[in-house]
């Protein structure tokens, strides 16, 4: 697989990750504590098989052991593009959600904590992540 | 492709799972808030109408921080093929069963 680290700068000082094949294999510790504002994918191997992206705060994440945080699902012949917002108690609304230990991901076939399946077709994933910015 | 889960509220989501409907469905929006409690949620979706949650391996997971609520959208909808029920516990992943402090008002639209 290829990663792609495109440095976009402010007013967001965010990092767009570019894996051109997601697997079952870990993508650990792309990033340090920060926010991850997006997620933008694309399935379009034809497969019938569902995937199921997972993402992990966490350095040094095992698929199939390690409890994903977040998981979507992705259905065959399926892309979709995902904003992530949070909003505090006043009210106030900021973008993206926080990873507070570290960003990893991986995709697999099952759903939940278990499964090393290998999705059945090449699952393509942008993130956009702004490392250090957790508040 | 299934049609938008209807617009839906509950005030109070918790370690029992509760349907949401029976039929196939895709959630294009939702809000997970979590600003009552003082510990980390994750708000689990399975593709069943008669999940366990703590067994039932969710379909999608999506966390909420403590005093803080998530919002999610979804352009073209993430599908749930069978069904949609889902609960809020305080472990991420399949496990745990762990109810929170205070039930988590849930959104699914």
């Amino acid at each position: 697989m290829a990663q792609t680290f495109t440095q976009i700068d402010n007013p967001f000082g965010a990092t767009l990750l570019v894996d051109d094949d997601v697997d079952e294999n870990a993508q650990n510790n792309k990033f340090g504590p920060g926010r991850l504002y997006n997620i933008t994918f694309r399935n379009n191997g034809g497969s019938a098989a569902a995937a199921h992206l997972k993402l992990y705060d966490d350095r040094t994440a095992a698929p199939g052991t390690t409890d994903p945080h977040l998981q979507l699902p992705i259905a065959a012949d399926d892309e979709d593009s995902v904003p992530l917002f949070e909003e505090d108690d006043a009210g106030n609304k900021v973008a993206g959600i926080p990873f507070v230990n570290g960003f990893s991901y991986a995709c697999v076939q099952e759903a939940g904590t278990p499964g090393t399946t290998a999705p059945a077709d090449v699952v393509e994933v942008a993130f956009l992540y702004a490392p250090d910015a957790v508040s | 492709m299934a049609t938008s889960a209807v617009p839906f509220l509950e005030k109070a989501v918790a370690d029992t799972s509760l349907v949401v409907t029976a039929a196939a469905t895709s959630v294009r929006q939702l809000r997970v808030d979590n600003r009552a409690n003082t510990h980390d949620s994750f708000w689990k979706g399975y593709n069943t109408a008669s999940a366990t949650v703590g067994t039932t391996d969710p379909n999608m997971i999506v966390p909420a921080k403590a005093g803080k609520a998530t919002i999610l959208h979804s352009m073209f909808g993430r599908a749930f093929g069978t069904a949609l029920s889902h609960g809020v516990v305080k472990t991420a992943g399949t496990p745990g069963t762990t109810a929170p402090d205070a039930g988590v008002p849930v959104q699914v639209n």
